[in-house]
């Protein structure tokens, strides 16, 4: 287990001050301009030696990603932009909430740190609409960050200028694509754009911009104060590393949020921090690992699964944001996954064909399977029918809305069965 | 809950932000570049919603369309894309409740039930008072809380029939909602107490030298407001005349940040840059790594123009 | 260059292509729905999906840059099962209404499904249904139809520049609508439904009238304005069904305005089917001989002097030069083909043509509005502004009346004062224009008929020289007209010979008693009370106000029931083609001039359209080029601009109510609810009941 003292987020619970002066008691801005002295390439060579991977799903490497951005010999003009993604929406998340409520100043000096390591004057900072207690406690620490001359003209003596804008959503998931966000934030509907172009190419406004996820850029701060080696020495290996914030959420006796090291197997994450599984492990029906866009395993696989990247996607699963939604034997679990084919439903653009088409085809069928309104070959037909739309769309919400469905199908596909026979058999 | 939102029948004739929220949408229209003043677009849908009880009328979307040079469809089509915008009226407490998978596996069904009991409306009802308009919403990331439902602005979480209906009773009796958790949780940790962040040990403040090795190893780059002070250094002042800088970028291979580090080593005027030496141009270059640019577009020449032609002032 | 490899073959294809463009230009077609090779890429339907060696999944082409080296297969089963796929999820929600829908025939989705869909449904679930929305006089919607394409959205926005089509709402509950279900602004908004490849968006007037498959193709010419757009006329037995547009890149590219589309049920409505002869102050019905014996009895009072002929905006050139031929032969030199008095010479073609040609905007890179509304007096010419607008780069400057023109416009001033101080390099626009490397400028319709339009002419003359608008292989000096006469009429010489009398002339005369005879070869414009006591023969098609003034009616054919030449904008010859024939007694105009020269013993040397056309090229070799514009040589034309005083009248379209300006689409019951429609929104805003 994690030691207190290589915890981030040290007052992920908010039992001591948001403000400045706790987060300066934490630690936070200490010496930030030596960091920005030290030059750009420097800051992502440190971030690149961490390992970090982006805490918002996808697990691209997060220094890799910065060095996208235009270098300074080439830029052309054009202002560089680091936008932070803070709209989120996963079903099983809720971990930049606490960071946003509790440890504000991490996140905004971590965007000074990653701003000025992507060459960018401005971030913005995408808030989802419903956040509105947490967007107004971040105002209010962006708010004291100014007043310290920590960001603004010559951000904390650096001699870089920063501005930091705090904008709130107004309700729609697909604004955590990052596409999706960039448009709704020129005050579009958030639909996704065709890649190519690449944000680092044209993003905010046309110009260069990084999308990141709140909890990636909001550990860069300790990673740099500690040293990457530090953070890289944490995980299971060099592909997995760090402390991770995991969300645990449904059928455990106290859920919670913790940060735990990368990689710690899921019956020591569930049993320590969240008391366990309801009823005992063996009461354990199955764990959506990464939040509600990645399959479901079964509760045989869990034992002494490593909670990482790689494990979870070699099991055709995914760690994702590390929301585990677990679910025990009294769940109706494909009630539970037909409510994540509504929800993909509801969240869907409308902008591409299979997905406007195909989410709600696959909902519809999910309600008579959850009945068992149905026949045996219309198991194999969803099944197909989530291929369709999965890796045909614009962007990954039909992949996210086809595979809960997979892996219901892959691993509870007689408990289908038993319902639609049984009701041929109560006809 | 899947359907469009619907849109109210009756509207008002017309819509202007009032003081506050006209301050608001002021500051909000600042956040963003000039040209690029649709970002504000939910923002103003959000204000307008909070000045108008709850929903956004059709006056209001013509109105910030023509504040942000929008076309109206443009509006029109933020405001039904995002389930946030309300076309019509909403009770006055808004339940929001929370149906997505972490919630229902909790009990979601529980916090439906109580609001049929208490108030006697289901998801997209308001209640014949007005009072209560109850929506059933996706996933609001409070998911180790669960169940829970937005009131308004607030979240209520770790309900249970019995506490929730609780809270309706209080709110129709005029009471405070109560806001976070009604399980005595302060907010992400176990209840019963948190298991970590019990032993946090005060920060080591950072120290370079110990982290990175000594600092000079990798300390490549003096800030350039404050470059080494040497005997070339041009003649600095420490504001401009006048209060008033000339525009530097006025002259060809200038830009802003080179304009703001000049000001940071006492320069601001053109005459002052078309007085350097060839010594002072050279520290100049170097102080602010202009990579020869100084010669290169021949500054002395510009800035004398442009102090000649009286070009300055900001 | 790239090298591709398509289905195991190898392609040198323009590396700057999309890969849909790259497949399509060697000959592989690429289904597709939401890609239109003149709007924005949306990539939104992914019909057009192909995979993609080392892709991991399969590529929607439209919107996929070619790649060096790129391996693609366009018949692979990953790409078929991928179309197959979408087509499917099309279709689901799709109604099985082909057999009432107007699309049925010609529409993509139908056609594709042919290739791609499946022979029955695996859906087992309800249709969505979609409440239809009102869009106007013009446009039907049947929403439930949607693919959701956006193309009509992205065309408002791009190509007609009102930003006034959205989808709605999100999700499978997306739908298209205008703002508050308005009619669109646009001069253009009937090709939304040529664009639209599904049932959605239909022609109103159309609905259920005819199926495409009924319907005889006719290629013609349009004369609506004097663009000349290409266009298709689709007839059954002896009615025209409708007007499509045909592809002609320098011209009309593939668009068309509602008038042009629209305007043709007025081809149904107060035809002149027979001749009439005025007799005791009314008109009667009367034969040919009958007609023909009163105006030739006439012609012997009045004598050539006496005699004048006006021709009107749609009149072609066969009928023109025979007429003029006509008029020769009698003496008279007192013809005119500006029934508006434009101050145009005749006899220096670059002063009265759009010299650029229309695809030359594409290449200018500043433009001078000089009292021009291209909007309402060349709607499609004006989508190609607006293109050049939006590609950056070109500054445009207006004088005259301000107004949308669907671009920013730098608003100059009013008229001839500031067009004068501009002219002498005296105004800040100068630097743009200067600056320029292919600056033009367009004289409209407004400017040329002024009293003063030759000293404004010659005006706009100085400036296209002092701003280097006339050069090598440049020649940035526009005319703009409304009439699709009036190139043409201009070409082959109808104006008046030496001492005759041009339109105002002739107006004076006849009002003065020394013009006893007015011919109006569907002539309209002009103000008949200052007719006076003159005999008018009105030849043409529509009763309208030439056949209420009239003496004698001799009845024409109008533009889709003839093979006649009319020159476009740019000196362009293009050729109509007979759809349908004329109702009635009504005859092809040449013909009628041709039989009454042989009554009135004056018998024209040509009694076939050869041998018309044999003429026409004789009088101007411009007309053997057919389709071809033939440079004109730049010479000096104009009014002196040193003239004291000009008009400090501002500069005005003379076209007030874009739908109605001819005597069709004045008969156009389409038309009349466009105009309707459009003054009721205008209204609107004015009082601001919309906001």
């Amino acid at each position: 287990m994690l030691q207190d003292r290589d915890r981030i987020f040290t007052n992920l619970y908010g039992f001591e001050d948001w403000g400045l002066e706790g987060a300066r008691r934490r630690g936070d801005w200490d010496q930030t301009a030596w960091f920005l002295k030290q030059g750009r390439a420097w800051i992502c060579q440190q971030v690149k030696e961490s390992g970090l991977r982006g805490r918002g799903g996808a697990g691209f490497p997060t220094g890799l990603k910065w060095s996208f951005m235009p270098p300074d010999d080439k830029r052309d003009g054009r202002p560089h932009y680091l936008v932070v993604n803070a709209d989120e929406s996963e079903p099983g998340t809720c971990k930049d909430r606490d960071i946003m409520r509790h440890d504000p100043h991490k996140l905004i000096e971590g965007c000074l740190i990653a701003g000025f390591a992507m060459g960018a004057n401005a971030a913005y900072i995408y808030v989802r609409g419903e956040f509105y207690r947490e967007a107004e406690c971040l105002q209010a620490a962006v708010d004291q960050a100014y007043g310290a001359g920590l960001i603004g003209r010559n951000a904390a003596g650096s001699g870089w200028d920063f501005d930091i804008h705090v904008h709130r959503g107004a309700g729609a998931y697909i604004c955590g694509e990052e596409t999706a966000l960039l448009e709704s934030l020129e005050g579009k509907k958030g639909q996704p754009r065709l890649k190519p172009p690449f944000p680092a190419n044209a993003g905010l406004y046309g110009c260069p911009t990084t999308v990141n996820n709140v909890e990636s850029i909001a550990v860069v701060p300790t990673i740099l104060r500690r040293g990457a080696a530090w953070f890289a020495g944490i995980g299971r290996d060099a592909r997995n590393t760090g402390t991770k914030l995991f969300c645990i959420s449904g059928h455990v006796n106290t859920p919670c949020n913790v940060e735990e090291a990368m990689g710690i197997p899921f019956r020591e994450l569930i049993d320590k921090h969240a008391g366990g599984v309801r009823g005992g492990w063996d009461n354990l029906l199955a764990v959506i690992p990464g939040g509600s866009s990645v399959p479901c395993l079964p509760a045989d696989t869990c034992q002494d699964l490593p909670m990482d990247f790689d494990t979870l996607a070699g099991l055709k699963s995914g760690l994702g944001t590390a929301a585990v939604i677990v679910m025990d034997k009294s769940t109706d679990i494909v009630n539970a996954i037909c409510r994540l084919s509504k929800f993909y439903m509801h969240e869907s653009c409308g902008q591409c064909t299979p997905c406007r088409e195909g989410t709600g085809w696959m909902w519809r069928v999910m309600t008579r399977l959850v009945r068992g309104e149905a026949d045996i070959g219309e198991i194999d037909m969803l099944e197909e029918v989530t291929y369709q739309v999965e890796g045909h769309t614009i962007c990954a919400l039909g992949d996210a809305a086809a595979w809960p469905i997979q892996g219901l199908i892959r691993h509870f596909r007689p408990e289908l069965e038993r319902r639609i026979l049984e009701r041929k058999v109560a006809a | 809950m899947s359907g469009p939102s619907p849109v109210a029948l009756e509207q008002p004739d017309s819509f202007a932000f009032d003081g506050a929220h006209a301050d608001a949408a002021e500051k909000a229209v600042a956040r963003y570049p000039e040209g690029r003043q649709a970002s504000a677009v939910l923002p103003l849908l959000d204000l307008a919603q909070r000045q108008h009880g709850g929903w956004v009328p059709r006056a209001a979307i013509e109105h910030i369309a023509g504040r942000l040079g929008m076309a109206k469809i443009r509006v029109m089509e933020v405001a039904t894309f995002y389930t946030m915008i309300n076309l019509a009226p909403v009770g006055t407490f808004h339940l929001q409740v929370c149906g997505t998978t972490p919630c229902m596996i909790r009990g979601a069904g529980e916090v439906f039930r109580a609001i049929r009991d208490e108030v006697g409306i289901g998801p997209g009802e308001t209640s014949d008072d007005g009072q209560f308009t109850c929506t059933e919403v996706e996933c609001l990331g409070a998911c180790v809380n669960a169940p829970m439902v937005q009131v308004n602005d607030d979240f209520v979480e770790d309900l249970s029939y019995e506490d929730f209906a609780a809270v309706l009773r209080a709110l129709k009796n005029g009471d405070d909602l109560p806001v976070g958790s009604l399980a005595g949780r302060r907010s992400s940790e176990p209840e019963g107490g948190a298991l970590t962040l019990l032993d946090v040990p005060p920060p080591v403040r950072f120290d370079p030298a110990a982290v990175y090795g000594a600092p000079s190893a990798v300390a490549a780059e003096p800030p350039a407001a404050e470059p080494p002070v040497g005997a070339a250094r041009p003649p600095a002042l420490d504001a401009p005349r006048g209060g008033k800088a000339d525009a530097l970028t006025g002259i060809k291979g200038l830009g802003p940040k080179i304009e703001s580090a000049l000001h940071g080593i006492g320069i601001f005027h053109f005459d002052q840059v078309a007085a350097w030496t060839p010594d002072q141009r050279a520290w100049v270059n170097d102080a602010l790594k202009l990579g020869g640019r100084i010669e290169r577009d021949d500054w002395i020449a510009q800035a004398a123009a442009l102090a000649e032609a009286g070009e300055g002032g900001a | 260059m790239a090298t591709i490899t398509v289905d195991g073959s190898e392609y040198e294809v323009d590396g700057r292509l999309t890969l849909f463009q790259a497949l399509q230009s060697i000959g592989k077609e690429v289904p597709h729905f939401c890609f239109h090779e003149r709007l924005s890429i949306a990539g939104n339907c992914r019909m057009c999906m192909v995979e993609v060696e080392k892709a991991p999944k399969p590529v929607a082409s439209c919107a996929q840059p070619v790649m060096d080296g790129m391996v693609v297969f366009t018949d692979s089963e990953k790409t078929i099962k991928a179309r197959k796929g979408v087509m499917e999820f099309l279709l689901i929600n799709h109604p099985l209404d082909c057999p009432i829908c107007d699309q049925g025939g010609e529409c993509d989705l139908q056609d594709q499904a042919m290739a791609y869909g499946h022979d029955r449904t695996r859906f087992e679930e309800n249709k969505r249904a979609v409440h239809d929305k009102e869009m106007g006089p013009l446009v039907k919607t049947i929403m439930t139809r949607c693919i959701h394409c956006t193309r009509c959205i992205r065309f408002a926005e791009e190509v007609a520049g009102v930003e006034e089509i959205g989808a709605l709402h999100r999700g499978e509950h997306m739908e298209i609508a205008t703002y508050l279900e308005r009619s669109l602004t646009s001069e253009l908004s009937g090709n939304v439904i040529d664009l639209c490849p599904v049932g959605a968006l239909t022609s109103k007037p159309y609905a259920f009238t005819a199926r495409s498959w009924e319907l005889r193709k006719t290629e013609s010419i349009d004369v609506m304005d004097a663009v000349g757009s290409n266009i298709r006329v689709d007839s059954r037995g002896a009615e025209v069904m409708r007007v499509l547009p045909r592809l002609n890149d320098d011209i009309n590219e593939e668009w068309i305005s509602d008038k042009t589309r629209f305007a043709c049920d007025g081809l149904k409505r107060q035809r002149l089917d027979r001749p009439y002869v005025r007799r005791d102050g009314r008109l009667e019905p009367a034969s040919w001989s009958e007609a023909f014996a009163a105006i030739a009895d006439r012609i012997a009072e009045t004598g050539g002097a006496g005699m004048a002929a006006i021709v009107g905006d749609q009149a072609d050139c066969e009928a023109m030069i025979a007429l003029k031929d006509l008029f020769a032969a009698c003496g008279s030199e007192n013809i005119d083909c500006r029934q508006d008095g434009a101050k145009v010479d005749p006899a220096v073609r670059a002063g009265y043509l759009f010299n650029s040609g229309i695809a030359g905007i594409d290449e200018a890179d500043a433009l001078l509005l000089i009292g021009a509304n291209p909007r309402i007096e060349a709607a499609v010419l004006n989508a190609r502004i607006r293109r050049r607008w939006r590609a950056g780069g070109f500054r445009i400057g207006l004088i005259g009346e301000p107004a949308d023109l669907t671009y920013r416009v730098d608003h100059l001033g009013a008229g001839a004062e500031t067009l004068a101080a501009l002219a002498g390099g005296d105004h800040g626009f100068a630097k743009v224009l200067e600056d320029a490397e292919r600056p033009m400028l367009i004289v409209g319709p407004g400017v040329l008929a002024r009293d003063d339009g030759a000293q404004m002419l010659g005006l706009a003359r100085a400036a296209a020289e002092r701003f280097g608008m006339v050069r090598d292989g440049w020649n940035g000096f526009n005319v703009l007209h409304t009439a699709a006469s009036r190139v043409g009429g201009l070409d082959l010489g109808f104006a008046p010979g030496p001492g005759g009398r041009d339109t105002a002339a002739i107006l004076d005369g006849a009002a003065a008693g020394e013009i006893g005879l007015v011919w109006l070869l569907g002539a309209d414009e002009i103000d008949m009370d200052r007719l006076g006591e003159a005999f008018v023969v009105y030849q043409g098609h529509h009763g309208d106000a030439g056949a209420g003034r009239a003496d004698v009616i001799l009845p024409g054919a109008a533009y889709t029931e003839k093979s006649a030449t009319y020159v476009n904008v740019e000196g362009r010859p293009q050729r109509t083609a007979l759809a349908i024939f004329p109702p009635g007694d009504a005859r092809e105009d040449w013909t009628i001039i041709r039989a009454f020269s042989e009554a009135a013993g004056r018998t024209l040397p040509y009694d076939s359209l050869a041998q018309v056309r044999a003429r026409l090229a004789d009088a101007n070799p411009v007309f053997d080029a057919v389709d071809e514009v033939v440079p004109a040589e730049w010479e000096g034309f104009g009014g002196d601009i040193s003239d004291a005083a000009p008009d400090s009248a501002p500069f005005r379209s003379p076209v007030g109510n874009f739908y109605m300006t001819d005597p069709i689409s004045r008969c156009s019951e389409t038309m009349a609810q466009c105009t309707q429609m459009r003054r009721s929104l205008d209204a609107g805003v004015r009082t601001g009941t919309d906001g």
